[in-house]
C-alpha cells in the first residue's frame, strides 16, 4: 500500500511546530519538595455534580446520576479526607455555589481548597462571555472561601486567568513533575500540576464516559482500581515524583469507593516523606522555591 | 433553596446515615429486583424477542432458579406482574438496556408526574442517593415520590452477555467484587444495596466451573443480620 509523503514544506510546518510546543512546556530544574517530603498527593475533586449532564441534555437518570455528587457524595468523602487529615482540592463550577452553598462552607471550614472549574462546565468561543463567565465563577468561589481563588481546572484562556490572579491550572498530562507552561503564543507562563487520565475515577466507573460507545465499557471492580492506583502510586514515590488523583463526588463518593479511597491513604501513610497538600500549597511552595527562570 | 428547577430533583442534602432508621431495629435494607423484561433492545416488545432462546430460558430455568433460591435463603423479590397478578403494580422500573446509551434508565422529564397522577407508590430509578429519598415533582404544591436506590454498578446488565451474548465480555467476578465491597460499606453505614438480576442472564450456569450465578446471591445471604426487605417494605413502613 502506498503512503503519501508529506511535501517538504509541510514536513518544516510539522517540524517547527514540534519545537514549539517542546518549548511551551518547561520543565522546573532540580524540583524539591519540603525538607522531609519525598512525593506529594494532591487529591482534587471536579465537583460538578449534574452540571455536565445538564449541559449535554442528558435525561434525568444521568441528572440525578450527578446529582448524587453533591447531596450525598461529596459530603461523604469530605468526611472521610477528614478522618485522614488529608487536604485537598475542590475544583468546582460557580453554578455549585448556588445548589450546594452548606458543603462548600464546611470544605473551607475544614482547610480544604476551592479552584475554579468554569461557571457551568463550558468554557465558551467568545472572549467576552468566558471572561464574564471566569469573573461570575472566582467571586462566587472566593465569596465562599474568604479569599482569593489561585487555581483553576480548565481550559480558560491563560492570560485571562493570570490577569485574575489565577496562578495555576490542573488540566493536563504532559510531564509526571509539575511544570510551566506557555500558552498558544509562547507566552503568559502558568504553572501546571498536571493529572492523569489512569487516576481518574471516572475512567472506570462512569458509563459511557466522553461518549464512548456501549460495547466499549468496562465498568470495573474497585478492588482492580485499587491496585491499578497502588501501582502508579508506588512507581512515582520511588522516583519522588509527584501524583495528582482526580475524583469526583458523583462517582467516588459512593460507599464502596470512599472506602478503597481511604484504604489507599491508609497504605500509602505507611510509607515515609508522603506530603498531602492542598494544590494552592504546592502552587505556593513551587512558585517561592522554583519560579519560573527570568530568561524565560 | 431545597430545590432547584431543571438542576435537582431533590434535597440539597441527603439523609445521613445516623438518621436512618429500618423497621425491627434491623441493620440495613437489601433490595433485590428481577427484571423480566424480554425486549432484546431498547424499545417495545416484538414477537421475534419472545421467540428468542435466551429469553426463552431465562423465563423458564433461569427463574426458576432463581425462585428456588429465593425461598431457600427467605428472601422475596420484586417482579411486576399485573395481568398475572391481577393487582396494580406499586412500583415502577425503567431499568436500563445493555444498548441504552446511559445506564441510568429511561425516565423523561414527564415520568415521575405520570407516575405520581396514575397513583404509583415509588419508582426504582434513584440515582440521586444511595437510601431512598423522594424525587419532587412539584415542589410548590410539595409534591413528590418515594425513588428506591439504583445504580447500574449492581446491575448483571452491565456484566454479564453485555453488551449482547455471545462476544465474551462474561465479568461475574467484577460484579459479585462491587456486590461485596458495596455491601460491607453500606453495613456498616446503615444504609441500603439493591442489585438488579435478569433472570435469563444471572439464571444461567457459569460454564467454566459450573457454578450457577444464582449462589453469588447465597454468598451475600451469609452476612450477619441481613434483612432481607423488599421494595414493598419501605413504602408500607
Amino acid at each position: 500500500m502506498m503512503t503519501s509523503q508529506p511535501s517538504p514544506d509541510a514536513f518544516d510546518a510539522l517540524v517547527r511546530t514540534a519545537q514549539f510546543q517542546r518549548t511551551r512546556r518547561i520543565q522546573i530544574p532540580d524540583f524539591a519538595y519540603p525538607e522531609g517530603v519525598k512525593l506529594a498527593v494532591n487529591f482534587t475533586l471536579d465537583f460538578d455534580a449534574m452540571l455536565l449532564r445538564r449541559l449535554l441534555n442528558e435525561p434525568w437518570g444521568q441528572k440525578a446520576k450527578g446529582e448524587f455528587g453533591g447531596r450525598v457524595g461529596v459530603w461523604r468523602i469530605m468526611e472521610m479526607f477528614d478522618a485522614e487529615d488529608v487536604k485537598v482540592t475542590l475544583f468546582t463550577p460557580g453554578r455549585i455555589c448556588e445548589l450546594y452553598p452548606e458543603v462548600l462552607r464546611a470544605v473551607i471550614q475544614n482547610g480544604h481548597e476551592l479552584g475554579n472549574h468554569m461557571w457551568e462546565h463550558e468554557v465558551y468561543a467568545d472572549p467576552v462571555i468566558e471572561d464574564a463567565h471566569l469573573t461570575r465563577t472566582l467571586k462566587a468561589l472566593s465569596a465562599i472561601q474568604g479569599g482569593p481563588v489561585t487555581g483553576t481546572r480548565s481550559s480558560h484562556t491563560p492570560g485571562l486567568l493570570r490577569s485574575k490572579g489565577v496562578v495555576y491550572n490542573s488540566f493536563t498530562s504532559a510531564h509526571d513533575l509539575p511544570f510551566y507552561e506557555l500558552d498558544a503564543q509562547g507566552e503568559n507562563p502558568i504553572l501546571q500540576l498536571p493529572f492523569h487520565y489512569a487516576l481518574d475515577d471516572a475512567m472506570y466507573f462512569s458509563f459511557g464516559w466522553l461518549d464512548t460507545p456501549n460495547a466499549a465499557q468496562r465498568v470495573m471492580d474497585v478492588d482492580e482500581v485499587f491496585d491499578i492506583w497502588w501501582a502508579a502510586f508506588e512507581q512515582q514515590y520511588k522516583a519522588g515524583g509527584y501524583v495528582n488523583f482526580l475524583l469526583h463526588p458523583f462517582v467516588s463518593g459512593h460507599a464502596m469507593r470512599v472506602d478503597i479511597i481511604q484504604r489507599l491513604i491508609q497504605r500509602i501513610k505507611t510509607l515515609p516523606g508522603v506530603w498531602f497538600p492542598t494544590c494552592d500549597t504546592l502552587a505556593q511552595h513551587i512558585l517561592t522555591h522554583h519560579p519560573l527562570p527570568e530568561a524565560q | 433553596m431545597p430545590w432547584k428547577d431543571f438542576y435537582t430533583t431533590s434535597d440539597e442534602i441527603g439523609i445521613r446515615d445516623a438518621a436512618i432508621q429500618w423497621p425491627e431495629g434491623q441493620s440495613m435494607a437489601l433490595g433485590l429486583t428481577v427484571n423480566l423484561n424480554p425486549a432484546g433492545a431498547g424499545k417495545r416488545i416484538t414477537a421475534k424477542d419472545l421467540a428468542y432462546p435466551t429469553w426463552h430460558y431465562g423465563l423458564k430455568e433461569g427463574l426458576d432458579r432463581f425462585l428456588e433460591l429465593f425461598d431457600q435463603l427467605g428472601i422475596r423479590a420484586t417482579e411486576v406482574l399485573t395481568r398475572v397478578t391481577g393487582q396494580a403494580p406499586k412500583g415502577w422500573f425503567a431499568l436500563s438496556r445493555p444498548d441504552d446509551r446511559a445506564a441510568t434508565g429511561c425516565a423523561t422529564d414527564d415520568t415521575v408526574s405520570l407516575l405520581k397522577a396514575r397513583g404509583y407508590a415509588y419508582i426504582g430509578n434513584g440515582l440521586a442517593d444511595d437510601a431512598p429519598y423522594y424525587w419532587v415533582t412539584d415542589p410548590a404544591k410539595s409534591e413528590s415520590l418515594l425513588a428506591l436506590p439504583y445504580y447500574y454498578h449492581f446491575d448483571d446488565t452491565f456484566f454479564l452477555m453485555f453488551p449482547r451474548e455471545g462476544i465474551g465480555l462474561e465479568r461475574p467476578q467484577a460484579l459479585l467484587s462491587n456486590w461485596r465491597a458495596e455491601f460491607r460499606a453500606q453495613y456498616r453505614r446503615g444504609r441500603y444495596g439493591r442489585r438488579n438480576r435478569r433472570a435469563l442472564a444471572s439464571g444461567a450456569s457459569r460454564r467454566d466451573d459450573a457454578e450457577p450465578r444464582a449462589k453469588h446471591l447465597a454468598r451475600l445471604r451469609r452476612q450477619p443480620e441481613l434483612s432481607p426487605w423488599t421494595a414493598k417494605t419501605f413504602w408500607t413502613a
